[in-house]
């Protein structure tokens, strides 16, 4: 006997193939050779309504992190919802044998989809049944995978592509990103923290890697002074290109000498502009400085917050310590649930600042407070004027 | 060993590993195909693709693109941090012949310079317990209307478009160029089911602690939510069956912002800003959506001078003329509250 089928799945159905027209590459089309409960999706269309909740738990000796429980709410419909979240190498490279290798599990766990990469850059296999995940993940450990980022704890550590394939890159990205895993893997395995840490890592200014805008520590390679010059090239250079290259320059830093130019570095603010125009014949500077920004952040009290520039530092191990300098002290500091840009919004930069244990900079401030309605207590009152007497004189 | 599988060399393609590093200068051959050459005179070429709105392969398709990197590509490929694909060849006629084979799969090459670079989108309905839109169709409808930017009208400038279910932005919104971000419009409610839920866990992940456990005359407990300080932002609803919203076919929706940028130049780094407060979810088409994106894309490409990025454009020509050129309607909502410098600042620093 025919069991009657919901109205909401037949209005679904007809959204749905709707939706399968079109030549750009097609979510529904894909979802429709699998085992995805694609009459769920519909039905959610149908009524506007999102029919999962999260819910369950599944306790899997030694992966604290990596499993999302899903639950529909329709399970006469669908179901099936578990997501696993898989950790990529390096620079996301993945070979053929991995991606068949994912391909294979995902058919014998999962309804056999993959979900490529989550903005999150991980992959994820949706669709395991939860007593099915215990033997996903045994297996996963076995063919070479991991499984992580959920939870409050590191999430995937993302990075542009770095030197791998990009000149302008002062840091390799995805070196930088294995040595993190070397030395932090267990706080991105065990969640510890008040709430998740994204660490992301850009090679260059540019930020490729988003890691101004939506880390909660961000790494940016960057150089000291002025960007290295190769007089040769810009002598052969088309004159109108190279008058526009000057003119881009939002500082004003390039002047031409005869048929050279000249760079002043302390009127550079590495922006790349120039570099990113000259075809090679600009090119970042020698001295390398790596930027450490806190805070960025999409999610929670303060809606988007972008990330601040929090210090500069010479080495490569410097920045990979702050690391944990800076969650360790962000766990004492936050409150549940709190992340650190709240934290940061929530005690002001000073007050951050002075718990990291840094001393603030004008980097820091990216403009200046307009009132005076601020505390300073007696060791400062004694500090600033004879540092000020210091630095500028006056008896 | 623990953690994701490393070193990264074991994972790139073979040719890739002596020029890591030394990288002299790049060259845009095509839309997609591009032509890296390193300074002891190595050439590759990288090839970008694009992907499903969402992400999502089935196997069948994720093999045969796994079959087309073992066959041009040293047997690897990556995945960008907008969703796209990229493969790396040594030789240009495999990259052509690359191209060839992934767009008889159904998947267009392009997106570098003045293009659309890439689209990202959460889950939406499609996984998530939280989404107040559906993500992935509305990106999808965007798609099918806009991919000519990715590999054939040209640009002032390089655009990305994100889509996100709801206001936790998992997709990138607020990040590019054009976001949609699904919002709820009014606040949950707490219905009796709440009582097999995890009481305390489900007010702990209220961000603004608008939640109370509140205990009623019969000594039973349930939830409280306090309307002035709930931002709707429906993380208590995903974490528990008892707080619903009441009525999400009327009342969630997706608002439209724009000009987020991590570029620094110009005006540098910036977060978009929303220029559409509400538009209701409308599946299967989104017509007024991808009406309103359209117009703006449109609008840009006519205005805007070269290289200008929509963030830049609209710096230059400010917000009034934003919205006497697309023909927009202003609504108060996108106004910036009050600047927090002078207001709320406490004695010792930070906001209440």
């Amino acid at each position: 006997m025919m069991s009657e089928v919901p109205e909401e799945v037949i209005q679904g159905r007809k959204i749905l193939n709707e939706l399968k027209k079109g030549d750009w590459p097609n979510f529904v089309r894909e979802a429709e050779k699998t085992r995805y409960p694609v009459d769920l999706y519909g039905a959610s269309l149908a009524l506007k309504r999102d029919l999962f909740t999260t819910g369950g738990y599944v306790s899997v000796p030694g992966a604290p992190t990596g499993i999302l429980m899903r639950v529909t709410s329709r399970p006469d419909i669908g179901e099936n919802a578990n997501i696993v979240r898989v950790l990529i190498p390096s620079g996301n490279f993945l070979t053929s044998d991995m991606l068949d290798t994912l391909c294979e599990l995902a058919d014998k766990y999962g309804v056999g989809m993959i979900h490529g990469i989550s903005t999150g850059e991980d992959v994820e296999i949706p669709g395991i049944p939860k007593e099915k995940i215990r033997d996903f993940i045994t297996e996963l450990r076995q063919r070479g995978f991991e499984c992580g980022s959920t939870g409050d704890a590191f999430r995937a550590v993302t990075t542009c592509v770095g030197s791998l394939l990009c000149e302008y890159s002062n840091l390799n990205t995805a070196e930088f990103r294995d040595s993190f895993y070397d030395k932090y893997n267990d706080f991105a395995k065990f969640p510890t923290f008040p709430h998740k840490v994204k660490v992301k890592v850009s090679g260059c200014p540019i930020d490729c890697g988003r890691a101004t805008q939506k880390a909660d520590i961000g790494i940016v390679g960057s150089w000291k002074g002025a960007p290295e010059v190769n007089q040769s090239l810009i002598s052969k250079m088309d004159s109108e290109k190279l008058d526009n290259i000057i003119r881009s320059c939002p500082t004003g830093a390039i002047s031409r000498h005869g048929s050279g130019i000249s760079i002043k570095g302390e009127d550079c603010t590495q922006c790349m502009i120039c570099v990113r125009n000259s075809g090679g014949a600009i090119s970042q500077g020698r001295e390398k400085q790596y930027l450490i920004y806190a805070g960025g952040k999409l999610r929670g009290k303060k809606g988007p917050l972008s990330g601040k520039l929090f210090t500069k530092v010479n080495s490569i191990e410097e920045a990979m310590n702050l690391i944990g300098t800076m969650v360790d002290i962000y766990g004492e500091q936050a409150a549940r649930k709190e992340r650190m840009g709240d934290l940061m919004f929530r005690i002001g930069m000073k007050n951050f600042l002075d718990l990291m244990k840094t001393k603030p900079q004008a980097h820091n401030a990216k403009d200046l407070r307009t009132n005076i309605f601020y505390s300073v207590n007696g060791e400062e009152r004694e500090r600033m004027p004879e540092e000020i007497k210091k630095a500028v004189g006056g008896e | 060993m623990e953690g994701p599988a490393r070193p990264y060399t074991n994972f790139i393609p073979p040719y890739l590993k002596e020029s890591v590093g030394k990288w002299k200068t790049h060259k845009v051959l095509e839309p997609g195909i591009i032509e890296h050459l390193d300074t002891s005179g190595n050439k590759i070429y990288t090839v970008r693709v694009a992907s499903t709105p969402n992400g999502r392969y089935s196997t069948e398709t994720m093999r045969k693109i796994s079959a087309i990197a073992r066959k041009y590509a040293g047997a690897s490929m990556r995945f960008t941090g907008g969703i796209n694909m990229e493969f790396v060849t040594k030789d240009l006629n495999d990259a052509i012949s690359l191209k060839t084979e992934m767009e008889d799969l159904g998947f267009p090459i392009g997106g570098w310079d003045g293009h659309l670079w890439n689209m990202t989108s959460c889950a939406g309905y499609f996984h998530c317990a939280l989404a107040a839109t559906d993500a992935p169709s509305i990106l999808q409808n965007l798609a099918n209307n806009l991919g000519k930017y990715f590999n054939k009208e040209e640009l002032p400038a390089k655009l990305t478009i994100s889509s996100s279910g709801c206001p936790s932005s998992c997709g990138n919104s607020f990040l590019t160029d054009i976001s949609i971000s699904g919002i709820h419009t009014e606040i949950p409610i707490v219905t009796p089911e709440v009582s097999k839920c995890d009481l305390q866990g489900t007010a702990y992940t209220c961000p603004v602690g608008a939640i109370q456990l509140k205990q009623l005359p019969d000594g039973s407990r349930t939830l409280e939510i306090r309307a002035n300080l709930c931002i709707g932002c429906g993380l208590c609803v995903g974490a528990c069956g008892g707080i619903i919203f009441e009525t999400p076919e009327k009342t969630d929706g997706h608002a439209i912002s724009i000009g987020g940028k991590a570029v620094p130049s110009r005006v540098g780094t910036t977060l978009g800003r929303v220029v559409v407060p509400y538009l209701p979810n409308e599946p299967p088409y989104y017509k007024k959506t991808v009406a309103v994106v359209t117009r703006i894309i449109e609008t840009w490409k006519k205005d805007a001078r070269k290289g200008e990025r929509i963030a830049d454009w609209v710096d230059r020509i400010g917000w009034e003329s934003f919205y006497e050129k697309t023909g927009l309607p202003f609504y108060g909502q996108s106004m910036e509250y009050l600047d927090v410098r002078g207001m709320m600042t406490l004695r010792d620093g930070g906001t209440r």
